[in-house]
Formats: C-alpha cells, sequence, structure tokens
C-alpha cells in the first residue's frame, strides 16, 4: 500500500514539474531597443534619454510562435518629476497586426526601478512589442526603460 | 512445550472469533436446512422469471486483415491536426465573445463607459464607425466598420492610448473586402481578461 501510495506521489509531483515547465519566461535587455529619435543612449543599466526631449522607444521580444504571451514586464526609472514613463505593450499577429494592447505608466518619480506589467487576453502571439514613452533627463538623473520580460505558454 | 501450546491458543482464538450464527446453522436440524434450501430454489426462479432476456451484440468481421479501424476509433486514435495561431486567435475571440454575453451588466458603469468610448472613438478615430458599442460588467464590446484597410491599421494607433482602451483591449478583424470590421474586446480598470 505504501509502495502504491508512493507511486502516486511521485507521479503527480512529475505531473507539476511538467505542468511548471511547459511556461517560460523570457528576459531581455534594453540593448534590443531602438528609438527614432537621437536623444538616447544605451548603457548598463538601460536605454536613456539625455536631453530635454522626451523619446520613444520600441522594444521588441521573441516568444514562441503561436505561443499564449500571459505577462509583459518592463522595469524602468523614472527621474523626472512631471512627466512619467509609458509604455504601450502589443501582442502581433502573425500578420504584424496588434491583436492586444495596453498602457502602463510609472508613477512620481524615484531613483528605484519601477515594474510595469500586463496580463494581456488570451493570444496566440506572432510577436511583442513595446512602445515606450520616455520623459526628458533632470538633474535628479536620465530616465529609461532597462530590462524587460515575457512569459508565455505554448 | 510452545509447540503443543501453539495450536490450542490458536484452535481457541478461531472459536472465540467463529460468528455464532454459523454455528448454529451447522447445529439446525436437516428439516430446517431444506426448507431453507427450498425456498432459496424458489426465489431463484422467480428472480430467473423476471429478468429480461440478455441481448448479445457480435462485432463485426473485420473487412480487412491490415487492422484498419472503424471510422470512430479512426478519429479518437489520430493526433488532431494541430491548430494554426490564426485559429487559436478565432477561439481566443470566441471564448472573449461568449464571457461578454454571460456577464451580468453593471448598469451604471455600462452606460458610462459605453458613453465614453464612443466619444473616444469619433475623437480620436474619425475615420471608423461605431456599428455597435455595449458594455457589461467587465468587458466592452466595441465593433467599429471601416471603409478602407488603412483606416483599419491605423485603428490602434488612435486609440490605443485613449483613457477607457488604456488597461486593455483584444482586437479581432473582419477583413471581409468592402465590409471590413474590428471588434473590439475593452477591459475594466481593476478586472482582467483572464478572471
Amino acid at each position: 500500500m505504501k509502495i502504491i501510495r508512493s507511486l502516486g506521489a511521485i507521479a503527480l509531483a512529475s505531473l507539476v514539474v511538467v505542468t511548471t515547465a511547459s511556461a517560460e519566461e523570457r528576459g531581455y535587455s534594453a540593448a534590443l531597443c531602438s528609438s527614432n529619435t537621437t536623444n538616447t543612449f544605451f548603457e548598463d543599466f538601460g536605454i536613456n534619454v539625455v536631453n530635454l526631449s522626451p523619446a520613444t522607444v520600441f522594444c521588441g521580444a521573441a516568444p514562441i510562435v503561436g505561443a499564449d504571451v500571459n505577462r509583459i514586464q518592463a522595469a524602468v526609472y523614472d527621474r523626472n518629476s512631471t512627466g512619467d514613463v509609458c509604455c504601450t505593450m502589443l501582442v502581433l499577429g502573425a500578420d504584424g497586426m496588434p491583436i492586444s494592447s495596453a498602457s502602463r505608466c510609472s508613477t512620481g518619480s524615484s531613483s528605484s526601478v519601477q515594474t510595469l506589467s500586463v496580463v494581456p487576453p488570451v493570444n496566440a502571439a506572432g510577436s511583442v512589442l513595446l512602445s515606450c514613452n520616455v520623459p526628458p533627463a533632470t538633474p535628479s538623473g536620465f530616465s529609461r526603460v532597462s530590462v524587460y520580460r515575457v512569459r508565455s505558454s505554448p | 512445550m510452545v509447540l503443543a501450546v501453539t495450536p490450542v491458543a490458536v484452535g481457541l482464538i478461531l472459536w472465540a472469533f467463529l460468528p455464532r450464527r454459523v454455528a448454529q446453522q451447522a447445529a439446525a436440524p436437516p428439516e430446517v436446512l431444506m426448507q431453507e434450501v427450498q425456498a432459496l430454489k424458489g426465489e431463484v426462479g422467480r428472480l430467473r422469471d423476471q429478468a429480461q432476456p440478455r441481448v448479445y451484440l457480435v462485432p463485426p468481421t473485420p473487412v480487412e486483415a491490415t487492422g484498419a479501424l472503424a471510422p470512430a476509433e479512426s478519429a479518437a486514435t489520430e493526433p488532431q491536426p494541430e491548430r494554426t495561431p490564426e485559429q487559436k486567435q478565432k477561439d481566443a475571440a470566441e471564448a472573449l465573445e461568449v464571457k461578454f454575453e454571460t456577464e451580468p451588466i453593471d448598469a451604471a458603469w455600462s452606460v458610462a463607459m459605453t458613453r465614453e468610448i464612443r466619444e473616444a472613438v469619433s475623437s480620436a478615430a474619425p475615420e471608423s464607425r461605431v456599428l455597435q458599442a455595449n458594455c457589461a460588467t467587465s468587458l466592452c464590446r466595441i465593433v467599429l466598420g471601416h471603409d478602407a484597410a488603412d483606416d483599419q491599421r491605423k485603428l490602434l494607433a488612435q486609440v490605443v492610448a485613449v483613457k477607457p482602451f488604456r488597461e486593455g483591449v483584444f482586437y479581432d478583424y473582419d477583413q471581409t473586402p468592402n465590409a471590413l470590421k474590428t471588434t473590439l474586446f475593452v477591459i475594466r480598470q481593476g478586472y482582467s481578461f483572464r478572471d
């Protein structure tokens, strides 16, 4: 009897491991981002806006095609007390058309990292795109997009 | 000594735990047992008469000796073709449709949000026509009509940052020529598409 119970427990534990293993999360550096303005530069901690003009930064991600992207997160720094870092997070279909969108903004201004997070509706993703508006630099420092991550299930 | 005592002890234990009824029956006179047997035979006969005739299904003879399966069996065992991303996306849209249709309606929020969405679309995306707009409790469903494919393509850029659409939108495109439509499912703040 004990042996049967032990085997059952092992089978259940394996199932949990398999279920957990089926979801995956990928992290990306903002080194992969690009901008259509010239007032940005990348250094170790992210892509920064260096002058008194805001910038829009585009960051792509590569989930498995057809996977269900169930969370998108961006780590940002907001050093501007009058402007926020706002990211629109898009899940794109196989044809490049957006199949879901959501926007999230940082709050206040601080030297700490802030995490912007979106849980999209169930989808079959072609790819993921983040479009982030970053406010101008201030004496407190540069505002920036640092890293971002995408979690999906096949 | 131990060898001699053990069988006696076992015998005593068995006798102690033996059901009394068995012992009594064993001691019952033969005529009583015969009556019981006759009663049981009568009961069995009565049950046989009541029983429905059994029908036996004979499996059909296999057509070929190659092990061909019946269509139903074949369908059950053949691996189903994996659904394409486009099909999965349609499934997701249908699931949201069902969710929206089955939600109760939060009347106060629904009326205000529907009005806000209509105003936002007419202001931010004037090329698109609001064909339908309804809100329930956590979701709104908006159907927009477009005259040109370009209008449909630029819809996202026009509405994505506008207030009612910031929380989250699911887009379902109907690209039928001359009847271009986009259905938007908009999530209410504080709710999740995956609740």
